[in-house]
């Protein structure tokens, strides 16, 4: 029983792992603003929802029990650093993205098209992004 | 200091945080959670999940949909 589990779930791996770098090919020869692009992340949606929904029974997140609650309290010490940096980035992004030229106040998404004009770097960012999405589903 | 030079310095400076700041988390006795961990405790309720996976769904779509 406990062989088959292992086996079902490194045959899991497998597939998510091939579909993610055939997905990753596919997206590396698109380019924005066309169907080919659409597809392709919808096609992401679509494999994140599937891994989503096969893990629904085997993921479980614990209750809202007091013990937790008061976790929650020392949770917030735990995380001012980085709260703090989250709105530091969220507000220079907003004063990048209300000030022009772009050239002068490039906005995370004009640093991230330098550098994703490539193939092999536009296949490596979707494959991080498919990657985050994934772990994000699978916790 | 030209716009675009201090931009690219208040970005690079920022990303240094960023790392920083994982690096700082992942000692012994850190005060505070890895980027991992951040991640998980805001999974724990279902609200911090689906506004993760939305912000997810829309980083995909801005990047390399629009």
């Amino acid at each position: 029983m406990a062989q088959r589990l292992v086996l079902a779930r490194r045959r899991h791996a497998i597939v998510t792992t091939a579909v993610g770098v055939a997905l990753a090919t596919l997206a590396s020869f698109t380019h924005p603003f066309t169907w080919s692009a659409d597809t392709v992340v919808a096609l992401a949606y679509a494999v994140a929802l599937t891994l989503a929904w096969s893990r629904r029974a085997t993921v479980v997140h614990p209750a809202a029990t007091p013990a937790l609650l008061a976790e929650q309290v020392t949770l917030w010490r735990r995380t001012r650093a980085w709260i703090a940096l989250a709105v530091v980035t969220v507000t220079w992004e907003i004063l990048c993205l209300v000030a022009h030229p772009r050239r002068d106040h490039p906005t995370m998404s004009s640093l991230i098209n330098q550098f994703d004009r490539s193939n092999v770097s536009r296949g490596l960012f979707f494959v991080a992004w498919l990657a985050l999405g994934l772990t994000l589903v699978s916790t | 200091m030209s716009w675009s030079a201090f931009s690219d310095l208040v970005w690079a400076v920022l990303a240094l945080a960023w790392g920083a700041t994982e690096l700082l988390a992942r000692r012994a006795r850190a005060s505070q959670l890895t980027f991992a961990n951040v991640l998980r405790a805001i999974t724990v309720h279902r609200v911090g999940r689906v506004v993760l996976a939305l912000s997810w769904m829309w980083l995909g779509w801005h990047v390399f949909a629009r």
